[in-house]
């Protein structure tokens, strides 16, 4: 900077030795001042504030880095775009164009994929699926996973009705060793009712086993649990070969793996701690190794990653509304998005820096939303510089989660914008307005 | 078999639809044509014509072909083989010989039955012994030893032979320019009718059959002829006829028959000719005192002297010799040159990385490290990210380096020929010169071809010797074993199963190349140092419209250029040796294909040019079971099938001499729904050629080939309901 020097906000501080705790990143705080060359201030100029910003410089490299990490371990790997992480049309477009298949839980997630891919492109996942998703799905040629006996028989109706043979998957849950089991998805392997559920499907005589599908959890930081699931489906799948003559064609590892954002149990840092694509890819390739199904006959992998590959695409550009001390002596600072805009909030020590250069001494803040709610918290406890109220700031690694989990509460979801390869900014969904919230709503005649 | 290419499938053996002739009119056809090389039986028509010029020889010869073909049958003799003429044409030149030399009569009539007994038995025994051991063609050797025989042996049965032992000379029409009428004699004289009238007939047959055939012939001509003027005097007219007979014969089998037509073949035919020359001088001097005729004597000793010498060479490229099921010179030089452009001069086994995923070349062939002298075709690769980072962090760890660790896989089917897995891995920047190759799997894949994968981690090997292994099955992990600083892998082919034995030429198949905006994939490429490859990845859904299960039939509405339109059915169908081909019997064409590996591959196609199956080759040669956006690949097709039908006889006399490149197509597909599109472009002379394929869930529903305003396309319709 040159000319007039940057303002600092005069402030007291308590005088104490030695900064360094575990909380303490801000001595090498930066501000990050543009997202792939486009400077953050004329973003929010041209797109408002808060605003969400996305990378598809990050969502390609970070796409092509799991796709790669795969592809030299296991040539039949394909990465199933998971929509619930982050749904937005312009957003799937990419995943698809490099190579992702859909992977849908809802209804309406197979509607919005329909109109991305063709129907075998799609897998259908979740607990919910009722009769009218099912037939859209089975006339669609989509890959369903079924979760439970009800569902197994529902989907032999639609399919004896439409006159089709579907191909299926079973969706397996197993115990590993030091992650929570997800007993309430799918069949349980150990207790034997995933085989159970095997002889229901063939005996039923109208759909096709084809696949078996699990998932081990969510941010999960153990490659091991990987290797011990790809193990387990692998085993399952052999004596599917060998015992019932199923020879399955994919095997859906599931997602869960962790991105580079910090839990708020967490200790260290997650840049520090979360595993390579390379470490994840490796262990799945270990338990995989365990398949013994005939040469030509080997399965397609499906993995339906979703946090890890968006989350560091996406970026919150928020504004410093005001700050204010509180009586503990905190520095507090009012910001124009909250955890209606940034659900994730309440899982992550989200990483926050400023979109501008700041000079003084970092202290104890905490950084309030704008709802009139105790719990809108961005982040309760950080070192960070003083701003003042105009101030930038991003908030980073929020490209899972938010934009389909926001809420619509007492103000308009923000825009969403995506900047390209090339350094180019364009809406990938407009603010919100009351229009938005109107078009929804009705008065009844007699209020009118 | 996934790896091996066309080799197997005919080029020639099913050109055209065949007439359905009484099998022992066939076989005594083919028996005609046999002796100018061909198996079309109009060739074998006009050949019969020509030998009835002289009506005593031609009903002798004919005679005789229906003779040998009733023996063969008593003796159960291969009928295939029988059915080509293979036991017919050594008989019909010894009936045309005895015919000529003897008046007729009870003792020549029993004196043909007897040789052609005797040529019918030399002709199987020398097939069992120079076919089965030394792998070399029994030719008319046969034939000139029972003449012989039947010529010493005629006084003891009281038979008459004709005043002159030698080829009667007769006159030609004065019109004729000399050369011209030396020329057709000539060819006359190989079936014992020196005279221009017989001479031309067999002239329409050698047109006929092969134009490329009447320009060897015409060059053996000339060789004879330039001989005859400068170097040898001849006595008689009759010594310069078998001179001309067999120099012709000579450049016409060495040239058109055993080597594929180029012009190296031609350089080679000169030399078979001017040896044949040498051989006729020397063996008219030799016999003389004998009193036997030289007849087709220097022609056969030559052919199977050049042969066997031929096999001497280092490397089968120029001339090539025909390795695969030959039909005539023009679908041999068809054949060969769309199979080098389609498949790369391979050892009929196709290479696929020996590894998943995209891989960087660190050192390619004749690298400046290690890949010289005896080893110099070798290939070594690494793991690099998009930047070209071989390895994260300091690179000081093994654990650093991208590839370390990662799978190696079998490049191509084969059995386990010797492991090495105890090699300790060396730390970075260090080597192990007592065993250079460190932990390494070589593979056997054919006779005398074998694949190294070498510098392995120790303790990953996870095959033993003696397993059979199919292409991409895991063999062991990338290391740091052997003559190794960094973890890398090396590959190579090599003669023997020996580690350290000389390399062999190679090549890889249907790799990609490029970043992931412009992927293309290569039919074959040899990847230079920096190149990145990936092999294909096979994606199951989008293999199922090649599924083409046997059994299968495909009705097509198919329109003509010429406007006409008309129906047709072709059925998926599988050979004896197992390769798998389309058939439309109406039209008598078939479409040999691959479709069990990562890409559906038409290889070669024959019949009736209105046939879909023509479309469906130029429309989809080859397309991939995984198509990332952008992919685009290029093919080569036969030029011939697209010249119009007039100039077609034409160019090929200038074929062979023509540089080798054949249509060259640029394809790229996209998905539309369900369906696949494939679409092809290129240019043929001035003229756009466009091509267009979709394929439904179950096949091919749209053809089209668009060459400037003609087209030719074809649509799939409802198979008519069976009758009954």
């Amino acid at each position: 900077m040159t000319g007039k020097p940057t303002y600092q906000r005069p402030m007291l501080v308590r005088h104490q030795a030695g900064l360094m705790n575990k909380l303490s990143r801000v001595a090498g705080m930066r501000p990050l001042t543009e997202i792939d060359g486009v400077p953050v201030a004329a973003l929010v100029e041209r797109f408002g504030s808060p605003l969400f910003v996305f990378s598809e410089r990050s969502i390609v490299s970070r796409h092509r880095e799991l796709r790669d990490a795969l592809s030299v371990r296991l040539p039949k790997a394909r990465l199933a775009w998971s929509y619930k992480t982050n749904y937005l049309d312009a957003v799937c477009k990419v995943m698809h164009r490099e190579g992702s298949l859909a992977e849908v839980v809802s209804e309406m997630e197979l509607d919005k994929a329909l109109r991305q891919v063709a129907g075998t492109e799609i897998i259908f996942n979740g607990p919910y699926k009722p009769e009218g998703a099912l037939e859209k799905a089975f006339r669609a040629g989509a890959r369903v996973h079924l979760d439970h006996f009800d569902e197994l028989a529902r989907a032999e109706a639609v399919a004896r009705r439409l006159g089709l043979a579907p191909k299926v998957a079973l969706r397996i849950n197993m115990s590993l060793p030091g992650i929570t089991p997800w007993s309430r998805f799918g069949f349980n392997l150990e207790s034997g009712q995933a085989l159970d559920a095997v002889r229901r499907l063939r005996a039923g005589g109208v759909l096709q086993l084809a696949g078996l599908h699990a998932h081990v959890g969510t941010f999960v930081q153990d490659v091991d649990a990987y290797r011990q699931e790809a193990r387990k489906l692998s085993e399952l799948a052999n004596l599917l070969a060998r015992e019932h003559g199923v020879m399955v064609e994919w095997i859906d590892l599931g997602g869960g793996f962790a991105s580079n954002n910090t839990l708020h149990a967490q200790y260290l840092p997650g840049e520090q701690v979360t595993p390579s694509f390379a470490q994840y890819a490796e262990a799945i390739a270990e338990g995989l190794a365990a398949l013994a199904l005939p040469p030509g006959r080997e399965p397609t992998i499906f993995l339906e990653t979703g946090r890890a590959l968006v989350d560091e695409a996406g970026s919150l550009v928020t504004t410093v509304h005001a700050t204010k001390r509180l009586t503990d002596g905190r520095r507090a600072l009012i910001l124009d998005a909250g955890v209606n805009s940034l659900f994730t909030a309440f899982w992550y020590r989200h990483d926050v820096v400023p979109a501008q250069p700041f000079a003084g001494t970092p202290e104890p803040t905490i950084l309030y939303g704008p709802l009139c709610m105790a719990i809108d918290v961005v982040r309760d406890q950080l070192l960070f510089p003083p701003l003042s109220p105009g101030d930038r700031i991003v908030v980073r690694n929020v490209g899972a989660y938010n934009v389909t989990q926001w809420m619509q509460f007492i103000t308009d979801r923000p825009a969403v914008v995506l900047v390209s390869r090339t350094g180019e900014a364009a809406l990938m969904r407009r603010r919100e307005s009351v229009e938005t919230l109107l078009a929804q709503e009705e008065v009844p005649a007699w209020l009118a | 078999m996934a790896g091996v290419t066309g080799a197997m499938t005919s080029a020639g053996t099913l050109r055209r639809p065949r007439l359905r002739l009484p099998a022992v009119v066939a076989a005594a056809l083919a028996a005609y044509a046999q002796v100018l090389f061909a198996d079309h039986p109009g060739v074998g028509l006009l050949v019969l014509a020509a030998t009835l010029t002289s009506p005593r020889a031609g009903l002798s010869g004919l005679a005789a072909v229906l003779l040998a073909h009733g023996l063969v049958r008593l003796l159960g003799f291969s009928q295939a083989a029988a059915a080509q003429g293979r036991y017919g044409y050594a008989p019909l030149l010894v009936g045309l010989a005895l015919g000529t030399f003897f008046e007729p009569g009870a003792g020549a009539v029993a004196l043909l039955a007897l040789a052609v007994v005797a040529v019918v038995f030399l002709e199987a025994a020398l097939e069992s012994l120079l076919g089965g051991v030394f792998f070399l063609p029994v030719l008319s050797l046969p034939f000139v030893l029972v003449t012989w025989l039947a010529l010493a042996a005629a006084p003891h049965l009281e038979v008459v032979a004709r005043t002159s032992l030698g080829l009667v000379p007769a006159a030609a029409p004065a019109w004729l320019p000399d050369a011209a009428a030396l020329w057709l004699r000539s060819l006359g004289a190989v079936f014992f009718s020196p005279t221009a009238a017989a001479g031309a007939l067999v002239a329409a047959a050698l047109v006929l059959h092969s134009r490329i055939a009447v320009l060897l012939s015409l060059l053996g001509f000339a060789v004879a002829g330039l001989l005859t003027a400068f170097v040898f005097s001849f006595a008689s007219d009759g010594a310069v006829l078998v001179l001309h007979a067999n120099v012709t014969l000579a450049a016409m089998a060495l040239g058109g028959v055993w080597f594929v037509p180029q012009r190296s073949a031609f350089a080679l035919a000169a030399v078979a000719a001017l040896l044949t020359a040498l051989g006729t001088a020397g063996a008219l001097a030799l016999l003389r005192p004998l009193g036997l005729p030289v007849l087709i004597l220097p022609f056969n000793v030559t052919m199977l002297v050049a042969l066997a010498a031929m096999r001497q060479r280092v490397r089968d490229g120029s001339p090539k010799a025909v390795d695969f099921v030959a039909g005539t010179p023009e679908a041999n030089l068809a054949y060969y040159r769309t199979r080098l452009a389609r498949f790369g001069p391979g050892f009929g086994v196709r290479f696929a990385p020996p590894f998943a995923g995209r891989w960087i070349v660190t050192q390619g062939v004749d690298g400046p490290h290690t890949h010289q002298g005896s080893w110099r075709h070798a290939l070594d690769f690494e793991v690099a990210d998009e930047a070209g980072a071989r390895h994260v962090g300091g690179g000081r760890a093994l654990r650093d380096f991208r590839c370390y660790r990662l799978p190696v896989l079998a490049a191509a089917d084969g059995t386990v020929a010797k492991v090495v897995g105890d090699v300790p891995d060396n730390a970075i920047g260090e080597r192990n010169p007592r065993e250079p190759w460190g932990n390494a799997v070589v593979l056997q894949h054919g006779p005398a071809l074998f694949s190294v994968v070498a510098h392995l981690a120790p303790g990953s090997v996870e095959v033993r010797e003696g397993q059979v292994v199919r292409q991409g099955a895991r063999l062991g992990l990338c290391g740091n074993s052997g003559r190794s600083f960094v973890p890398h892998l090396h590959f190579q082919l090599q003669a023997s199963a020996r580690l350290g034995a000389p390399t062999l030429e190679l090549n890889l198949a249907d790799v990609v190349t490029g970043d992931d905006a412009s992927p293309r994939l290569h039919r074959w490429l040899l990847p230079a140092e920096g190149d990145s490859v990936r092999g294909l990845v096979r994606r199951d859904e989008l293999a199922a419209p090649f599924a083409l299960p046997i059994g299968r039939t495909l009705a097509f509405e198919v329109a003509l250029p010429g406007g006409e339109v008309r129906r047709e059915q072709v059925t998926s169908r599988i050979g004896l040796l197992g390769e798998l081909f389309l058939e439309s019997p109406a039209l008598g064409a078939r479409l040999w294909f691959e479709n069990q590996g990562r890409q559906f591959v038409a290889f070669d196609v024959a019949g009736r040019r209105e046939s879909a199956l023509h479309l469906l080759a130029a429309a989809a040669p080859r397309v991939p079971y995984e198509l990332p956006e952008g992919l685009v690949w290029d093919d080569v097709l036969p030029r011939r099938r697209f010249r119009p039908a007039w100039s077609r006889w034409l160019v090929d006399l200038a074929e062979p001499f023509l540089p080798d490149g054949g249509l060259a197509l640029e394809y790229r597909a996209r998905r539309e729904g369900a369906r696949l599109v494939v679409e092809g472009a290129g240019r043929l002379g001035a003229r756009p050629v466009a091509t267009r394929a979709v394929f439904g869930p179950e096949g091919p529903v749209e053809l089209s080939v668009r060459i400037g305003a003609l087209v030719h396309a074809a649509r799939a319709v409802e198979e008519e309901p069976a009758h009954g």
